[in-house]
């Protein structure tokens, strides 16, 4: 017999991954969020950011690009980037205000049609060592480093974000239920129980606590936009192409 | 609401109707949902990411995203020449660069 989860947690956890999430056709689909172009991803900031997501593996997609990534130019390339390679893996890109980078890409790859955890994390610094990328709740292994990058992300020269999508294409392809961002770096216990409980909502950290720089609900029904959660920082996000949510599970 | 994905040779014809349809049913298709699609070749010209540089291909198709009921009410498949449609789990993405920038 299969218990429900609220089975299995008791009555009091939440489950995150109830309800709908938003269904990326892999095409036409992106959100535009609305973050600032200075101050989000600073040198000397720490971050946490989860993601909660059932890919179509097959093509490469772009999860975040905040900046302007792409272009045969490399220096059109600015901000940072956190990209899903058609066989799974996590790349993640990184150039900082004066065109210095950061890139490395995981051994270790997500599962394609079932809901996968990532959870980037980022101490002081903008080095490749300085950022710790878990999939599934177990740390990966970095490959094709590059570390070069020492100052904060300024994108006002080239204002652009978007969820789902780079600023020209490779869009995502499933469905993300959860994209968060908090401003420090998550303990070991908080990654262990956000992997579990699928947000770190779920390793105790209330949207009310202050530590949120972004936190997305995805739980609308097609047609709606994602909106911010309340209590946490407010941007509106654009959904483009026509948005369709689906249950998750 | 629900989408239909048409995949359609890009013939003057075939711009026609379209264009035709989108004035006369303005929510048949939203914003940015009209692409070009071209067929996936192993000579393509890919960039770092495996995104698409150049395509060996010069065929060029329409690609489009329509709300399924708009496009029953406008009848534009009437009028579509030599078109295939997909759905949200189905597109030929395995063959075709779809939505080319």
């Amino acid at each position: 017999m299969i218990l429900p989860l609220s089975a299995i947690w008791g009555g009091g956890v939440t489950d995150y991954r109830a309800g709908n999430a938003q269904r990326f056709d892999g095409v036409f689909d992106y959100d535009a969020p609305n973050l600032p172009s200075t101050g989000f991803f600073t040198a000397a900031g720490e971050f946490s950011i989860l993601l909660d997501i059932n890919p179509v593996l097959g093509a490469t997609s772009w999860l975040l690009d905040y900046g302007r990534w792409g272009g045969a130019a490399v220096s059109n390339q600015r901000g940072l980037s956190i990209v899903l390679l058609a066989t799974g893996e996590i790349a993640f890109r990184l150039r900082d205000e004066i065109l210095q980078r950061t890139y490395f890409d995981t051994v270790e790859t997500l599962n394609t049609g079932v809901p996968n955890i990532v959870i980037i994390t980022k101490t002081a610094g903008m080095a490749a060592g300085d950022f710790t990328v878990y999939i599934n709740g177990v740390e990966s292994t970095k490959t094709s480093i590059i570390s070069d990058a020492t100052n904060d992300i300024d994108i006002s020269s080239t204002p652009n974000s978007r969820i789902g999508a780079r600023y020209n294409g490779s869009e995502f392809d499933g469905k993300m239920k959860q994209f968060e961002i908090i401003d420090r770096v998550a303990t070991a216990g908080e990654i262990a129980d956000a992997s579990a409980n699928f947000s770190f909502r779920g390793a105790g950290i209330a949207h009310n606590s202050g530590d949120y720089q972004l936190a997305i609900d995805f739980d609308k029904v097609t047609g709606q936009d994602p909106t911010t959660y309340t209590d946490t920082p407010a941007y509106t996000i654009t959904g483009v192409g026509g948005t369709t949510f689906e249950t998750y599970l | 609401m629900e989408y239909t994905y048409i995949l359609a040779p890009h013939t003057a014809h075939n711009y026609a109707v379209v264009l035709q349809a989108v004035a006369g049913f303005p929510d048949l298709i939203s914003n940015r949902q009209v692409g070009r699609a071209t067929p996936k070749s192993a000579l393509d010209v890919l960039d770092d990411e495996s995104g698409l540089l150049v395509a060996e291909s010069n065929e060029q198709y329409i690609y489009v995203k329509a709300d399924t009921a708009e496009l029953e009410q406008s009848g534009l498949l009437a009028y579509v020449q030599d078109y295939q449609l997909f759905n949200i789990d189905n597109q030929p993405k395995s063959t075709f660069w779809l939505n080319v920038q």
